[in-house]
């Protein structure tokens, strides 16, 4: 072939790519231009609707999230504090005893809810133990006397809450054991802050119910909650550490043993990258995605049990979790993403900041334990981050001083609700934090 | 369906007006415009008449003005039946003639919390005064920033802002604001709050040497924001 040839051929070929390209702009319509910087995406307004976005406070969290802004952040104290304040606001806006579900920019403050009243009482108890702040302790009786007051004939506690106004709970007095799981911790710590008969005796009777619904195999097959679409759950986990704790504490070593059968099933189902199947609200298959709450649970779990009962392959299980969870968030810029698939892997651009808040309490406990720097690292610039998100001035009783269930609020968890759990955890973060720092100042 | 227009300073060809950001967000949280007005800043244009409704297509139309408060351009603003009008910012002063065009008024909005901080500057008045900085939306009035409060939100602030910074986003905050404060508003049930005039205090621009204080009130403030060493993405 000709030199002249060569030349010819590589020009045709130039100008074809050319006249494709020219084609193609004609064929395929321009994407549109993109959002100028501050702009918020339109279509993320079509459902704000419901949510009152004229309520004061509503509209200035939608924005600054749909912005990734932040919140100014202050002291671990000056953030517990408030969240304190917000959480005693969440008790008494039911007048029971028991904690709000939250706040909801749909429908307001809403009922109380058995499940999590439970776990926030040690919270509770550590917030009197700090700052001996009488509040604290007569908030924790009133929880722990009213999650008494409801207790079922069976022991059980209830799933779900009564009143619910989006209808999501609306199956009336269904016994759960996940939620009586969460309970007993409660009841337990409220018996060794007090000495009082009537909490451990509380903590026995649901007991007796708990160990019934786990079968040979350590599966929790009955006391399943009706809310969750899942029908085999490894984030019972955390229940199981409210029956070993009980049997500790009673002396009855059947309690302890249905814990570990769960607990050994639920080793089972971790994976050796630290991901663990049915970590899920709404997985029907061992390979569908987990989500960063439950998959806390689970890891709580572990550690909670294999410190209390010195089991070693416990703590390695949950260490195993956070450290994967760690790598996750940290290569992503510090976002934890809300689900995750079995390879780690998840398209999410949202978080959900209760299972955030777990996960900085996993990170800086095993992290002191272990005295790792980089789950210290991690944990500490969680909690910080969540602080960026945690308003200290918002006008709105409901918002300041409280955690939404998603980053950004309008995310995929709890959506435009500032949920009471995510608080618990939150509070919890920032004692750690305080501790971590502390611990890092004398080092 | 609601019937309102945006009033605002435009140059585009009319259809292309209705994709501006302020009328999707008015779209998206249900109250697409059914006429923009607007004038140029500049020479009006030629392909459209001055203070003449002009049909886009069958539900909606555009008014090409050179002043709003021109008694032939309040004609055509009357003739737009509209229930509401949003202003989508700038300087006029919007006189009684066309406050009155519409059944429920003008919305627009300011960059300070009412009552308290009116008039000019007010982005560094809000930091001179310590109050946070505010996007409000109001239903104007004859007087300067005195109109009914529809809502308000404080702006999120950042560790490397500057005024500019701030009133760039005050900007965008407030397009979104005005199209949820529409939707208050044509909610029958919905009353903005009236302000008195003895509340608050009318400001104006301010002189060099308070500009500085007013940055250096601005770092302080800052300072709370600086413990975040990384950069979100935008979700």
């Amino acid at each position: 072939m000709s030199v002249g040839r060569i030349v010819t051929s590589v020009r045709d070929v130039v100008q074809l790519r050319s006249r494709l390209r020219h084609l193609k702009v004609l064929l395929i319509p321009a994407p549109p231009p993109p959002l100028p910087k501050n702009a918020v995406d339109p279509t993320r307004l079509i459902h704000l609707g419901r949510y009152r976005p004229e309520t004061p406070g509503h509209a200035e969290i939608f924005l600054r999230d749909s912005l990734a802004m932040f919140e100014p952040v202050g002291s671990d104290q000056d953030h517990w504090d408030a969240c304190m304040e917000w959480m005693l606001r969440a008790q008494s806006v039911t007048g029971s005893g028991g904690f709000s579900v939250g706040y909801s920019f749909e429908h307001g403050w809403l009922p109380a809810y058995p499940e999590t009243t439970g776990y926030i009482i040690p919270t509770l108890w550590d917030g009197f133990a700090l700052k001996r702040d009488e509040r604290f302790r007569a908030a924790a009786l009133s929880a722990a006397d009213w999650e008494i007051a409801i207790q079922m004939p069976s022991g059980a506690t209830r799933a779900g809450y009564d009143g619910d106004p989006t209808g999501f709970w609306n199956q009336g007095l269904v016994p759960a054991a996940f939620n009586t799981g969460q309970v007993m911790q409660g009841w337990n710590r409220t018996f060794v802050e007090t000495g009082e008969q009537k909490y451990l005796e509380a903590a026995r009777r649901a007991a007796d119910f708990l160990a019934d619904c786990v079968d040979d195999r350590g599966v929790f097959v009955r006391g399943l909650s009706p809310g969750p679409l899942s029908q085999t759950r490894s984030y019972y986990a955390r229940a199981a550490y409210g029956l070993a704790w009980t049997g500790v504490l009673t002396g009855v070593d059947r309690y302890v043993q249905v814990a570990r059968r769960h607990l050994d099933w639920v080793l089972q189902q971790q994976q050796r990258n630290g991901w663990v199947s049915y970590a899920s609200f709404v997985a029907q298959g061992p390979e569908d995605d987990a989500l960063t709450h439950p998959l806390a649970y689970v890891a709580e779990g572990f550690f909670e049990i294999g410190t209390l009962l010195g089991e070693k392959r416990y703590i390695d299980a949950a260490r195993r979790t956070a450290k994967a969870m760690m790598h996750v968030c940290e290569k992503r810029g510090l976002f934890l993403p809300a689900t995750l698939s079995p390879r780690l892997t998840s398209s999410d651009r949202y978080s959900c900041l209760p299972g955030n808040a777990q996960f900085a309490c996993l990170w800086l406990r095993i992290g002191m334990l272990d005295n790792s720097l980089p789950l210290m690292n991690v944990g500490l610039k969680m909690v910080d981050w969540l602080k960026g998100l945690h308003s200290l001035a918002s006008e709105n009783t409901g918002i300041r001083g409280g955690l939404a269930g998603s980053w950004p609020i309008d995310g995929g968890y709890s959506v435009f609700t500032y949920v009471d759990w995510a608080a618990k955890f939150f509070a919890d973060s920032l004692l750690l934090a305080d501790a971590a720092r502390k611990r890092l100042r004398e080092s | 369906m609601s019937r309102v227009a945006v009033l605002g300073t435009y140059d585009a060809e009319a259809p292309q007006l209705f994709g501006v950001d302020l009328m999707q967000y008015l779209a998206a949280h249900g109250h697409p415009p059914c006429a923009i007005v607007f004038r140029t800043g500049a020479a009006p244009r030629a392909d459209i008449p001055l203070n003449t409704v002009h049909a886009v297509d069958e539900e909606r139309s555009v008014v090409q003005v050179t002043d709003f408060n021109d008694p032939n351009a309040m004609d055509a603003l009357r003739r737009l039946e509209a229930d509401l009008f949003v202003y989508a910012g700038g300087r006029d002063l919007l006189r009684k003639g066309v406050l009155g065009a519409s059944r429920l008024g003008c919305l627009g909005g300011h960059y300070g919390p009412l009552p308290e901080i009116r008039g000019m500057g007010t982005v560094e008045w809000s930091v001179l005064n310590d109050r946070p900085v505010v996007v409000a939306i109001q239903r104007f009035s004859s007087g300067i920033d005195t109109g009914d409060i529809v809502m308000q939100a404080p702006v999120s602030l950042r560790a490397d802002d500057t005024f500019t910074s701030i009133r760039e986003r005050c900007y965008f905050w407030t397009k979104v604001m005005l199209a949820l404060a529409t939707r208050a508003m044509l909610r029958e049930s919905f009353a903005p709050t009236p302000q008195r005039l003895e509340d608050g205090e009318q400001y104006y621009r301010l002189h060099p040497e308070l500009l500085k204080v007013a940055e250096r009130k601005l770092a302080n403030r800052l300072q709370a924001y600086t413990r975040h060493p990384w950069r979100q993405r935008q979700p």
